[in-house]
């Protein structure tokens, strides 16, 4: 068995196309966003190379990069710790009831299936200062003086585009963690009840050490989902107000696309990857993670 | 799993953990569905009444803007062009990925850390940044079919969650299945049709499912690839109906509700399958 | 289970080389026909894209050697992409609508307009039916880039009966115009409607108040050559005034977070009694009010520079064409078509204030559009709307500025603020 998984042809036959592809998509686009992150280009005429000037100028006098870098780290960080422990605690919670599981597991996955613009658009009304759910929900327990102008506000605007995009995602993550739940054996479950361990310790020396291995593919995805994070943030805040929600692919988008600063934007572009190696890594170091099989 | 009760108040407080847990989960499930059910009730809604009182209930149910947009504004077209790259999409997806996995997973190779690195890499990628540069270099595709060439991007996008997902699952499934397999004189390419892939059914579904979401809702992309209006996926539908100044609410929210269905059929089809899944984990071993 | 496989991936190759058969028509036999290129933004609400769409009908019918492709999908910012990465790639693009000044530079630098001069000189009498002062928007360098289409005015429309029932009339005086504001809030109606999720649009009133204090010289100084500062007097005046209006009970609270679609509904609705806008919403506002509907502009300020009669006028939705057209002699010819007294008749009874001769009777087009074009006559002076020759990028950065006012903020500390970025983004 072990000369047929060495077979170099058995392997290429499996992983040669899948790779090839990716090559030709992914890789060549990026080299050439760090070439373009030297050049100032406006798309419609000739790149002119500048060197880092770009990135001097994004770090030396650009108000609007610190800020947004500061609230890329805010949002990915912020939304791991939003959806991934809410949706680890519901995955178990839901593998442990006994009826309507199905039920609620597509009720809670449901909002993920629909598109960021649909949603955004729903919460935009949801935020709504003066006629949106929230506020006249807080007018109606009395409680007026809690009523604000989520999104136009700069305290509350990026928190309030990052509970929308856990309302929507949360479900994802739920599944992947029940999904991986599914391939631990209910006998383990079942030995650990006969030995009278809790319902918390099942979970604890049980689920948690044999799903450690997708609860970091959700971490990975979250961080990586939440560092592109762009269309629920265009729709609910265009990066409003006054740039107090921007984050790193909001000022890609708009140095690139709306002010045609193509070579500026690439910049950001080569930043915003940079940083998402970076939280990735940090996540990872902080869970320890193995993979563990039994 | 049964318990045995060892006196009254034992038990009752197993009913007060059930209600706690009832009460919470449907209290999410209620604000997960009530926006949901909003949206569709805009839709029927006349626009005046909307604006006037924008939580009410409907009057009546006017189910004539379904009609409207699906045949005046051209919204099944752009269903079926939708469809037709999602459906491709998933496929092609999965079975790039499935045999990928297979090799990252299961076969024993120098650089094989370093290719699944590679994948992975993909998902930091921040897609708008390589849209200009995929764009000029797939422009013969383009010339042949726009839907085409945007296929290649969709494609490569959705690989690195589903390798690392089915990758992950695959190696939790224990060796020896396919060991006894080869010893009754199985090659691998056999036994990886036979027992893994039937084997893997629950990240199959799950991966088919969030790969034909990624495809079905993509907008960027699609607004820069398909100029021709008769290629056009729903998401460029949809945004038809928001102007610079005014949006027509009705048709839009209908737009939406339209757009939820096929991920919401898509979803009750494979969740059998998932289902499947989690009480066959225990056949396992 | 390998059946099963084996079969899915067969569908997919199947259906992948099916894929040219849906395309509908994407090859066909283009021996004698000459094909165009046409893009413009897809407005479902415009009557623009409808006047587009009949342009092209009627040309191929009267034409059948041309077929004229067209691409119109998106608005805004997404057509501005669709535009560029289509630029981008080399396809030829005959015919396009753009925009004017700075937002038009960059694409007459990089050579990707036709100058129209020599047309102009080929056909003198095509050129006299067209207005002069609009073409000075697509002007650079001496070539002629574009046409213009519209001649945009940003005014104050306002709403009869409101006004009537709070007893005032239009303003003539500053002081008139602030007692009209009290006067509407005594009577229970919102004295001016803002939605300022969209922020240009709250930079409107603005730009007037700052125009009344310092006159076109401020405007001109600062805004188009940039020699004077972001923080002289008649800019940090001009928010002061703004804020007193906000303490006047002028706006809606929290007009920061409030939609823009929404704003434009207290006025459809008659909520609002005025409104800060340009002349392309008129038609709307116009099905909508009626005659109940009029316009003025700010009035004079008592010791201001400026005056009642300098205007906030932008041509607009310029027609050009790429340089890398395939046939540009047709395309020439069916952009005159566009510009025909005929076709430009037809523009202007949908509401639209056209940059050309074109004679209307008082049938044709409603009071409000006469007005407005009676009231540009008589204009002695114009600004543009500042975003649009301060570019893409500083013209947001100015929008944005402008929200902190209606926040109650500092306006010394704000505009000290974007002189410092607009010294950074020359």
């Amino acid at each position: 068995m072990d000369k047929m998984l060495r077979n170099p042809y058995t392997i290429a036959f499996f992983i040669t196309p899948a790779f090839l592809l990716f090559l030709f998509v992914i890789p060549i686009p990026i080299f050439q966003t760090f070439f373009y992150s030297l050049t100032s280009w406006n798309v419609i005429s000739d790149p002119t190379w500048i060197g880092l000037d770009n990135y001097r100028q994004l770090f030396t006098q650009d108000p609007h990069f610190v800020k947004a870098l500061i609230n890329t780290f805010i949002f990915a960080l912020g939304s791991f710790l939003l959806q991934i422990p809410f949706a680890f605690l519901i995955a178990n919670l839901l593998l442990r009831l006994k009826r309507f599981t199905g039920v609620f597991r597509s009720i809670f996955f449901f909002p993920c299936l629909l598109s960021a613009t649909a949603v955004s658009l729903l919460w935009r009304f949801i935020y709504h200062p003066n006629m949106g759910l929230i506020n006249s929900a807080l007018n109606f327990l009395s409680l007026e003086g809690l009523t604000k102008s989520w999104l136009s506000n700069p305290n509350t605007a990026l928190y309030a585009v990052m509970i929308t995009v856990a309302w929507q995602w949360f479900g994802y993550h739920m599944v992947i963690f029940m999904t991986g739940a599914s391939s631990i054996p209910k006998e383990l479950y079942e030995c650990a009840d006969l030995e009278g361990a809790t319902g918390w310790q099942s979970v604890r020396y049980i689920t948690f050490p044999l799903v450690k291995s997708f609860i970091k593919i959700s971490t990975v995805l979250i961080t990586a989902s939440s560092i592109k994070a762009f269309d629920s943030i265009y729709i609910l805040t265009g990066g409003g107000p006054n740039n107090a929600s921007t984050v790193l692919a909001l000022q890609m988008y708009n140095r690139a696309f709306k002010q045609m600063k193509y070579g500026y934007g690439s910049a950001i572009s080569v930043l915003l990857m940079i940083v998402a190696i970076v939280i990735v890594t940090i996540l990872q170091k902080a869970i320890k993670i193995e993979e563990v099989t039994y | 799993m049964s318990r045995i009760y060892f006196d009254a108040h034992d038990r009752s407080l197993h009913i007060l953990k059930n209600i706690l847990v009832y009460g919470f989960l449907v209290t999410i499930g209620i604000t997960v569905v009530y926006p949901l059910i909003w949206t569709f009730f805009g839709s029927v809604r006349d626009e005046t009444q909307f604006s006037l009182n924008p939580w009410g209930l409907p009057e009546q149910l006017d189910l004539r803007v379904y009609w409207e947009v699906l045949v005046e504004f051209g919204l099944a077209r752009n269903i079926m062009n939708s469809l037709l790259m999602s459906v491709v999409g998933v496929v092609v997806i999965l079975w790039l990925a499935l045999t990928s996995s297979y090799a990252l997973a299961r076969m024993r190779w120098k650089g094989s850390k370093y290719v699944m690195a590679f994948f992975l890499s993909g998902i930091m990628i921040p897609v708008h940044s390589t849209l200009i540069p995929l764009y000029v270099s797939l422009r013969p595709v383009s010339r042949v079919d726009e839907r085409l060439a945007l296929m290649i991007p969709y494609i490569v996008f959705g690989l690195p969650i589903a390798i690392f997902l089915i990758s992950s699952y695959m190696k939790s499934i224990p060796l020896s299945l396919e060991e006894a397999a080869v010893m009754e004189g199985c090659t691998l390419i056999r036994s990886f049709f036979n027992i893994i892939i039937p084997m893997t059914t629950p990240v199959i579904a799950t991966v088919s499912i969030f790969s034909f979401m990624g495809i079905w809702n993509e907008l960027m992309f699609a607004l820069v690839f398909l100029q021709r209006s008769v290629v056009h996926t729903l998401p460029l539908g949809i945004l038809r109906f928001t102007g610079l100044y005014t949006t027509q609410w009705q048709p839009t929210m209908a737009a939406i509700v339209i757009a939820m269905i096929p991920s919401l059929i898509l979803y009750s089809i494979l969740q059998e399958k998932i289902i499947g899944g989690m009480t066959a984990g225990s056949l396992k071993g | 289970m390998k059946k099963g496989m084996t079969l899915a991936l067969l569908t997919a190759v199947i259906l992948s080389m099916c894929f040219p058969l849906f395309a509908g028509g994407n090859t066909e036999s283009e021996a004698e026909q000459k094909k165009l290129v046409f893009m413009f933004p897809y407005d479902a609400n415009s009557p623009m894209t409808l006047w587009y769409q009949e342009n092209v009908e009627l040309y191929e019918q009267a034409h059948p050697d041309v077929k004229i492709d067209i691409i119109s999908s998106s608005t805004g910012d997404e057509y501005l992409t669709q535009v560029t990465t289509k630029m981008a790639s080399g396809d030829p693009i005959d015919l396009m609508q753009g925009w004017t000044l700075a937002r038009m530079e960059p694409f007459a630098e990089a050579g990707r307009l036709m100058d129209l001069v020599p047309a102009f000189e080929d056909d003198p009498e095509f050129r006299s039916f067209l207005q002069d002062d609009p073409l000075s928007a697509t002007t650079f360098d001496g070539g002629v880039y574009g046409i213009p289409l519209e001649l945009a005015v940003e005014a104050i429309f306002y709403n009869k009966a409101i006004f009537r029932e709070a007893g005032v009339d239009v303003p003539t005086t500053y002081a008139e115009f602030l007692d009209v504001i009290t006067a509407v809030r005594d009577a229970g109606y919102i004295p001016i409607g803002l939605g300022n999720s969209e922020p240009w649009i709250g930079t409107i009133p603005y730009m007037m108040l700052v125009e009344r204090i310092g006159g076109l010289e401020s405007y001109e100084r600062t805004v188009m050559n940039g020699e004077g500062s972001w923080t002289d007097a008649p800019f940090v005046e001009g928010a002061k005034e703004l804020q007193r209006w906000i303490e006047l009970g002028a706006f809606e609270p929290n007009v920061n977070g409030i939609p823009a679609v929404e704003g434009i509904a207290r006025f459809n609705n008659g909520e609002a009694a005025m409104f800060f806008m340009g002349s392309w919403s008129m038609p709307t506002f116009y099905e909508e009010l009626g005659d109940d509907l009029g316009v003025f502009n700010l009035p004079t300020m008592e010791d201001g520079k400026g005056s009642a009669d300098h205007w906030l006028i932008i041509p607009n939705q310029a027609l050009s064409i790429g340089s890398n057209s395939k046939h540009p002699d047709v395309a020439v010819d069916f952009l005159k078509f566009m510009l025909s007294p005929e076709r430009q008749e037809e523009l202007a009874k949908s509401g639209l204030i056209v940059t050309t001769k074109v004679e209307l009777s008082a049938d044709d087009i409603n009071p409000i559009q006469a007005e407005i074009i009676e009231s540009l006559a008589r204009a002695t002076g114009a600004m543009y709307p500042w975003d649009v020759p301060m570019g893409n990028a500083l013209g947001a950065e100015l929008n944005n500025a402008t929200v902190n006012f209606y926040d109650g903020a500092d306006p010394m500390k704000v505009l000290a603020d974007f002189q410092r970025i607009s010294e950074m983004e020359r």
